[in-house]
């Protein structure tokens, strides 16, 4: 990875709260156009690292860059590239459709496109025609407005913290669809954490893995691809397979049979997709 | 900024307690006015002032505190809205600009009003009456602001909107009347320091045609100095999300 590639780059970064040191070092990078998911267990640091991003917390030592600029106006000014969710910022009285508008009008989004930028993201988490006020939806449904609100106006980085915390397994399904979506479609980079390993597997393209307060790997799917020593086939005779490999001197390490996922019951009942 | 003032007041305007607040005191109004009798106009004017220093005052303060504050705070904006870019100087900016327009919002409906039932029950009311009642008002903006921006600070300094609210009540009411009750009965001029007492001072120096100097000090101090260390205290301030 070069360092221009880099549309965020932390280095050394330090947190404590009092005497409680909560980043000891953080150093990462995430280049232009990548899924870079971040992955680390409750209390790791991941939503800390987020928030010193954004600028919501102080770092206490270390370097954070953004969009190639690291002096505090210019942080500011970039982050106008960010859209992000990474708690619930939505006034409870509004509908979800009045809170979006506040949003894009924060977001200098033009009044007359204000409404069909907010009719497209709606529809791309599922709540359009929602007419009641935040206060009365679920934490699936909020969580969902907190995404369509992080894609208002189509940011050019994109950061979720956790997106699929309290959605369905549609809705976790749908999120993953999109994220991957919006990276291709709008060359969006994207950084997305989790503490479900196999949630990001599949749609990151570059993983940091978070423990303790400091990043102990970055790994890149050609890490994944390069660790995957054993092969697996299908094949329609397992027994004759089996007699032909070891003709050949080929020794079979292991036996899996294949069976149904949860998630492939989850599907097969309710109609809808997963992986 | 000035995005962010638009999207605050639009919000701000579709609460329909605002409206609600609104039609109340133009009722009060109506009523005062119709309640008038035969006192000397001297003791309207009083009574006039006394509803915009005073109970309108503190509903419309209160009201802006919830609705800026209490519910920025509930809502969690002040960190969206930074973490999209917006500089945290500018964002304490605008909600400094959005209490001054809010508090003339109230203020440009209910003065007028109360020149209009002057007007059509023909009190004896000479211009110059009316226009330092005008003053007055304007004035009022001003106390409002002051009281709203230690609000501000009260809310930055220790994160509970509760006990910014009740830093409002303590200002308009507590404050207010204690130091009017200290200066009737004992003498005591402490009101001389509170912007109330300020701007109440301000004015008795317009009225009687000298400069109102007082101005520039709750200018400085209540409103520039206070936003001065709430900018401060908010600049490396952790935000919740
Ligand atoms: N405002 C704060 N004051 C004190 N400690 C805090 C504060 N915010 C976070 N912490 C501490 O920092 C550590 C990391 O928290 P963080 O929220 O970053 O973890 P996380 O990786 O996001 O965890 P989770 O998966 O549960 O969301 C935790 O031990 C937490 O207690
Ligand atoms: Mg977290």
């Amino acid at each position: 990875m070069s360092a221009e590639n880099a549309v965020i780059r932390m280095e050394n970064i330090y947190k404590s709260y009092g005497k409680h040191d909560v980043l000891k070092g953080v150093t990462l990078a995430v280049n232009k156009g990548d899924i870079y998911g971040l992955i680390g267990k409750n209390g790791a640091g991941k939503t800390t690292i987020f928030k010193i991003l954004l600028g919501l917390s102080e770092k206490n030592g270390g370097m954070l860059s953004i969009a190639g600029s690291s002096n505090d106006r210019e942080l500011a000014a970039n982050r106008r590239k960010i859209g992000f969710f990474v708690g619930h910022s939505f006034f409870s009285y509004l509908s979800a459709k009045e809170n979006l508008r506040y949003y894009a009008t924060v977001k200098g989004i033009p009044g007359r496109e204000q409404k069909k930028e907010i009719e497209r993201v709606l529809e791309i988490v599922n709540l359009q025609g929602v007419k009641k006020p935040v206060k009365t939806y679920s934490l699936g449904m909020k969580q969902r407005l907190g995404i369509a609100n992080a894609i208002l106006g189509n940011p050019e980085i994109l950061i979720l913290d956790e997106p699929t915390n309290g959605l369905d397994p549609q809705g976790i399904a749908d999120v993953r669809h999109l994220v991957r979506r919006l990276n291709e479609e709008f060359g969006m980079t994207v950084i997305v954490s989790s503490h479900i390993l196999g949630e990001l597997e599949h749609t990151a393209h570059r993983f940091g893995i978070v423990n303790e307060g400091i990043v102990v790997r970055e790994i890149t799917e050609d890490d994944l691809k390069e660790k995957n020593r054993a092969v697996e086939i299908s094949v329609d005779d397992l027994e004759k397979a089996k007699e032909l490999l070891a003709a050949g001197g080929v020794k079979v390490l292991r036996e899996v049979e294949e069976k149904a996922t949860l998630e492939d019951f989850y599907f097969s009942l309710i109609g809808g997709e997963g992986e | 900024m000035r995005k962010l003032i638009r999207a605050d007041l639009r919000r701000v305007c579709r609460k329909p307690s605002m409206w609600i607040l609104m039609a109340i005191m133009i009722i009060v109004q109506f009523f005062d006015v119709l309640t008038i009798t035969d006192e000397p106009m001297e003791q309207v004017l009083t009574s006039a002032r006394n509803r915009f220093g005073l109970t309108f005052m503190l509903i419309i303060t209160i009201f802006i505190a919830i609705s800026v504050l209490s519910n920025d705070r509930n809502s969690n904006s002040w960190a969206y809205d930074i973490g999209i870019g917006i500089g945290r100087r500018k964002l304490i900016w605008a909600k400094a600009i959005v209490f001054v327009i809010l508090m003339v919002i109230f203020y440009a409906v209910l003065v007028p009003e109360r020149l209009f039932f002057y007007a059509v029950t023909s009190l004896p009311l000479s211009g110059r009456q009316l226009s330092l009642l005008v003053v007055y008002a304007g004035l009022q903006v001003i106390r409002g602001v002051s009281v709203l921006i230690i609000d501000m600070l009260v809310d930055i300094l220790t994160d509970s909107t509760a006990l910014a609210i009740l830093a409002n009540v303590a200002q308009v009411v507590f404050i207010t009347l204690g130091t009017r009750m200290a200066a009737l009965f004992y003498n005591v001029n402490i009101g001389d320091y509170t912007p109330d007492g300020l701007v109440e001072n301000a004015y008795n120096n317009i009225a009687a045609g000298r400069f109102p100097w007082q101005l520039i000090v709750v200018l400085l101090i209540y409103v520039g100095a206070v936003f001065a260390v709430a900018a401060a205290v908010f600049r490396n301030k952790e935000l919740q999300l």
